[in-house]
């Protein structure tokens, strides 16, 4: 028997880092040189499936950067099972706000989340500002995961992910455990039944 | 090809049926009443017939399945989008009938199984499910004769399985094809051509409070969101395509309530049936026959065919003239009609309902030869009768009534109400057929309850709820079969009409020691409504009437009564025990016969009277009557079918597997700039749908707790749904009323707020709004305005305010305007009562220096001492 496993999550970090086109190549494996930045918060769904053949969904919020609509970012944090901070390595301020907003986390998300620091645009390693070791030895203080990716080359990008997917629970369902998830607890059993009757890892809807 | 559809027909079915075989068809016939609730599916075109089989406990059943595409347009049908249109058990009675040039038949019963002959024409096949079905047969044509020969092979196997089961136990276990449930259900369809119209208070109802609750980041139940929107959307979208450009009718109705307290009819009602009085010469029809004898003559009467009680002057019929302004309609409704203990045991018999029949006609003098009656109920003492312009009694249909018993026990007939639903169906001049409105009329007979309003609103909400239409129940007397097709529909609530009239007569109001009744008597001492009542009428001054209003309105959620402008209806009295206009000394009069009707966003109803019959002194109440005009609809039903075809097949697809909605926002950031007290200010914003299907979207709170909007701002509409490719404004309007401005005015001016618009399955988009608030003298504490230093404009930081000692006595602005007023406007008449003049006020709030601090509602002074 297989689980089925469901988790929201959430992007955090400053604008145009790469936020929506991580998410982008996740979910449909696509990159666009131009986009639109998100002035709001995009809704996406994707799954993937481990080793041990249980599939876990990821329901991706991914929310604006702007400094503007910061008092709203909590609500997307809320309830979450994990976040994935991003910076832009050839921007060094962009690893500040990153950290504000791990410490954010660190203080009002739910204690349990899993928060992996990734920096974005791999690619761009000859214009670089944030060194890896620099990265790497921040996120093992603070307990994080770290990865470096591209979402314009795809690399590191489903890897990220599904570590995230291995590092969460398996033990018990998210929404047995979130007591405060009221609409989209009522969802994920609807979905997750959905799920099994059409074909596993099936790309869901893009929107961003 | 035939791959292709097996696919096509595998992913729609669960893993626990298989597929036995597929055929490509074209639908031919359908008719309409079996399509009554698929009509927004294509009436022709393609179809795929599946054979399905299903077994369990050893025991194998199948099932026809009749597969639709789902897109409009046939050519962009991909494998995924075929709905299941129907799904037939293949039971003992299933027959399939295979035509070729309407001659060869080949019936599917095992007695006469004839050999397909191998054809290159067209084959056309009826499906039926029995012969005892209702439904007519679906008949299909197809080319493809061998997919046709193992489809029919299948159905016959599977059919033949079911039989030697059906033998060999002995019927013990009857099918219940209930594995075919789920494939029946769920296709969504536009309710405003299935069903009949949408429940009032519902439809009453701002959509975005109906809605699963959701914030920023938690969607709620988007499955069921999307179909109330999408069915709020087709409905706007009809109302103003057609009520533009179809034309209405008007119909008038009058409808009256008479609590008769177990009298039977001794005076000339004349005044409250029509509204004025007949000939003198009344002659009171019933007095002195015994209820037997009664009975005989009343059944006569209506047996003749004009129904004309012989009791008016037939002869004089033909220069009746057919008055343009007379009703269409009366309704009358009785209470306590019957008060006799027998009555509330066993149904009695028709006599007393035919004595105020009898007197109803009679009242309407020489009018009496237009009318006939429809169709009445009666509950014990309630009795509710519909009488109707004979020339338009081909309009009238589908007649049905239902009664509730809420008296002793809280079933008993002696309280409760009764009511009656009839279609009418305007006279159409051209070909098509109109679309019905529904008209209801509920007769209730309620407890007062003094003590306890919640009691009571418990008692009434509990009443509205068992007060339905039972599919099929007719009324007592009607002049017309329940239509069979009735059968199918599911009970209906009294709301889910277009007109909703509602008569209401109070009981069980004690005596005047209990003053926490508010609901139906006014809150004044005995001795003050004796002293206005005997003075004249209309001195019922507004706060009363306000005060009966809201009290009502309380009861009745929802409802609108026109203002009372007639006297109390209750408690008469004969003789000594009576004050000078009748009322019993021992009661304090009241208000309990009350005609209330429900307002309806897509049927206007106005009232156009409303008043007491003080000459009717046979009851210890008076009755009261009302006059409604109704604009129905013309509705042509093709059209209407038409129209709102072509907006579902739009909207019909909000979920796909590979396509997300996708809307951009033209203005994510309105600046309505700056912005003064009590002013609209109102920004559009575009939202274009850039994706490849509709859209639906609704406003959210950031947090679940969250209002949607700040009080200073709205926004029209809350809700929505966009088609694939168009647009739609959504417009944002900013008010700042007083208690804000007085905020502003000594706070911090700019205003800011976001607001979140989310779509379904998609995007929390985010609209910022900012504005910057403009000081002004209105709507300040006069003790603040004192300790102005400068202009209230020019004022840029609070902190430069005088300190409250050394505030000057009055605020500048005030003495300007005394000023003013004492040497230019001594003499103009209700300067302190009447409301100023819009233009005016906003001219003195804006010039510097003269400063004034009111609100604009009252006159300027008056508020200016309620502030102060
Ligand atoms: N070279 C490069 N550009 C990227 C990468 N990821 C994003 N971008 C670009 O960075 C810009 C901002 O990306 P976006 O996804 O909108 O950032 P967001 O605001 O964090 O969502 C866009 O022009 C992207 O094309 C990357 O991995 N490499
Ligand atoms: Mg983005």
């Amino acid at each position: 028997m297989s689980k089925q496993l469901q988790f929201k999550l959430v992007l955090l970090g400053e604008s145009a880092v790469g936020k929506s086109s991580l998410v982008l190549r996740f979910v449909k494996d696509q990159f666009d040189d131009y986009r639109e930045s998100t002035i709001g918060a995009a809704f996406l769904t994707q799954t993937v499936t481990l080793d041990d053949q249980t599939t876990v969904k990821f329901e991706i919020w991914d929310t604006a950067g702007q400094e503007r609509y910061k008092s709203l970012a909590p609500m997307y944090y809320r309830n979450a099972n994990c976040a994935v901070v991003v910076y832009d390595i050839t921007q060094a301020a962009s690893l500040e706000k990153a950290r504000s907003w791990i410490r954010e986390l660190q203080r009002q998300a739910d204690p349990s989340i899993v928060i992996a620091l990734c920096g974005n645009k791999a690619d761009l390693a000859a214009r670089r500002q944030v060194s890896e070791e620099e990265a790497k030895k921040y996120a093992e203080e603070e307990g994080l995961m770290w990865a470096e990716t591209s979402a314009k080359s795809g690399e590191g990008v489903h890897e990220i992910f599904t570590a995230i997917a291995k590092k969460l629970p398996t033990t018990t369902s998210p929404s047995a455990r979130g007591g405060a998830r009221t609409g989209a607890a009522a969802r994920t059993g609807v979905d997750l039944n959905k799920q099994a009757a059409n074909a596993p890892g099936q790309n869901e809807p893009c929107n961003c | 090809m035939a791959n292709d559809l097996y696919n096509t027909v595998k992913a729609i079915t669960r893993s626990s049926e298989t597929v036995k075989a597929v055929l490509e068809t074209e639908l031919i016939l359908i008719s309409d009443r079996t399509r009554d609730n698929k009509s927004y599916l294509p009436s022709r075109g393609k179809r795929i017939l599946a054979v399905l089989s299903h077994t369990e406990l050893q025991r194998e059943e199948g099932c026809l399945l009749v597969l639709c595409p789902r897109y409009w347009d046939e050519s962009s049908a991909a494998p995924h989008d075929y709905a299941v249109e129907e799904a037939i058990p293949i039971g003992i009675n299933f027959v399939i009938t295979i035509t070729q040039s309407r001659r060869n038949t080949l019936d599917l019963r095992p007695s006469n199984i004839v050999a397909l002959s191998q054809s290159r024409t067209e084959l056309s096949l009826a499906i039926s499910p029995g012969h005892d079905s209702a439904a007519d047969p679906l008949s299909f044509v197809t080319q493809d004769i061998q997919g046709l020969q193992l489809v029919l092979s299948e159905c016959r196997r599977l059919k033949d399985s079911l039989m030697r089961a059906a033998d060999g136990l002995g019927q013990t276990r009857q099918s219940t094809f209930a594995w075919t449930a789920p494939y029946m259900a769920k296709v969504p369809q536009p309710s405003i051509l299935t069903s009949g119209p949408p429940d009032l208070r519902t439809l009453n109802t701002p959509l975005h409070t109906l809605l699963s609750p959701a914030s920023a980041g938690a969607p709620g139940d988007e499955a069921s969101d999307i179909e109330l929107i999408r069915e709020d959307w087709v409905r706007s979208k009809i109302r103003e395509e057609l009520t533009s450009n179809s034309g209405t009718s008007l119909l008038r109705i009058r409808v009256g309530t008479f609590n008769v307290n177990g009298k039977l009819p001794t005076q000339d009602l004349s005044t409250w049936v029509q509204g004025h009085r007949v000939r003198a010469d009344f002659i009171p029809p019933l007095e002195q026959m015994s209820p037997l004898s009664l009975g005989e003559i009343a059944r006569d009467l209506f047996d003749n065919e004009s129904g004309l009680p012989q009791l008016t002057k037939p002869e004089s019929s033909p220069d009746v003239s057919d008055g343009s302004h007379d009703p269409d309609i009366l309704v009358f409704g009785f209470q306590e009609v019957d008060l006799s203990t027998e009555a509330l045991l066993y149904s009695t018999s028709t006599v007393r309902e035919d004595a105020w029949c009898m007197a109803l006609f009679a009242s309407l003098g020489e009018k009496a030869i237009l009318y006939e009656k429809l169709v009445s109920k009666q509950l014990v003492g309630m009795l509710l009768i519909v009488i109707v312009r004979k020339s338009l009694s081909p309009c009238f249909g589908r007649l049905q009534s239902g009664s509730v018993g809420a008296g002793i026990m809280g079933v008993m007939g002696n309280k409760g109400a009764v009511a009656l639903r009839v279609e009418y169906t305007p006279h159409s001049q051209c070909v098509g057929q109109r679309k019905p409105a529904v008209l209801t009329f509920v007769n209730s007979h309620l407890a007062a309850f003094d003590e306890m309003y919640e009691r009571r609103n418990a008692d009434f909400q509990d009443l509205s709820k068992r007060l339905v239409f039972e599919p099929g129940m007719m009324s007592d007397t009607s002049p017309q079969q329940v239509m069979p097709d009735n059968i199918t529909e599911g009970s209906r609530s009294v709301f889910e009409t277009d007109v909703l009239i509602w008569m209401v007569s109070v009981i069980g109001l004690t005596n005047y020691s209990n003053d926490s009744d508010l609901n139906y008597r006014i809150n004044l001492s005995d001795s003050d409504i004796r002293g206005l009542l005997s003075s004249e009428p209309d001195l019922i001054d507004d706060e009363i009437r306000l005060g009966l209003a809201i009290r009502t309105k309380k009861a009745f959620d929802g409802f609108c009564e026109h203002p009372i402008t007639h006297l109390p209806s209750y408690r008469f009295s004969m003789g000594i025990v009576a004050d000078h206009r009748g009322y019993d000394v021992k009661r304090k009069p009241a208000w309990t016969d009350r005609i209330l009707y429900f307002p309806s966003t897509m049927t206007a109803c106005r009232q156009s009277n409303y008043t007491s019959h003080p000459e009717i002194t046979m009851s210890d109440h008076k009755p009261v009557s009302a006059e409604f005009e109704v604009d129905t609809v013309l509705f042509d039903m093709s059209e209407l079918n038409a129209c709102v075809l072509s907006h579902w097949k739009n909207v019909v697809n909000l979920k796909s597997l590979d396509s997300s909605p996708k809307v951009r926002l033209r203005d994510t950031m309105v600046d309505f700039g700056s912005v003064r007290h009590a002013c609209r200010a109102v920004k559009h914003i575009k939202v274009e749908n850039v994706g490849d299907i509709a859209c639906s979207y609704r406003f959210i709170g950031a947090t679940p707790e969250a209002s949607i909007h700040p009080e200073w701002i709205t926004i029209e509409r809350m809700t929505g749904l966009v088609p694939q490719g168009s647009d739609t404004d959504i417009t944002i309007s900013l008010f700042i009323g007083d208690s804000l401005a007085t905020c502003l005015n000594s706070g911090n001016p700019e205003l800011a707020c976001t607001l979140i618009m989310h779509t379904a399955y998609g995007k929390d988009h985010f609209i910022t709004v900012a504005a910057k608030y403009e000081r002004t003298c209105f709507a300040n504490n006069l003790e603040w305005l004192a300790r102005l230093p400068v202009p209230i404009r020019t004022l840029s930081n609070v902190d430069v305010l005088l300190p409250a000692d050394r505030a000057t006595s009055a605020p500048r602005e005030v003495m300007r305007l005394i000023n003013w007023l004492m040497s230019n406007a001594a003499g103009v008449v209700g300067l302190f009562v009447r409301p100023g003049q819009p233009e005016l006020i906003s001219q003195i709030r804006e010039v510097r220096g003269v400063r004034m601090f009111v609100s604009e509602r009252n006159s300027p002074a008056i508020s200016a001492w309620t502030l102060a």
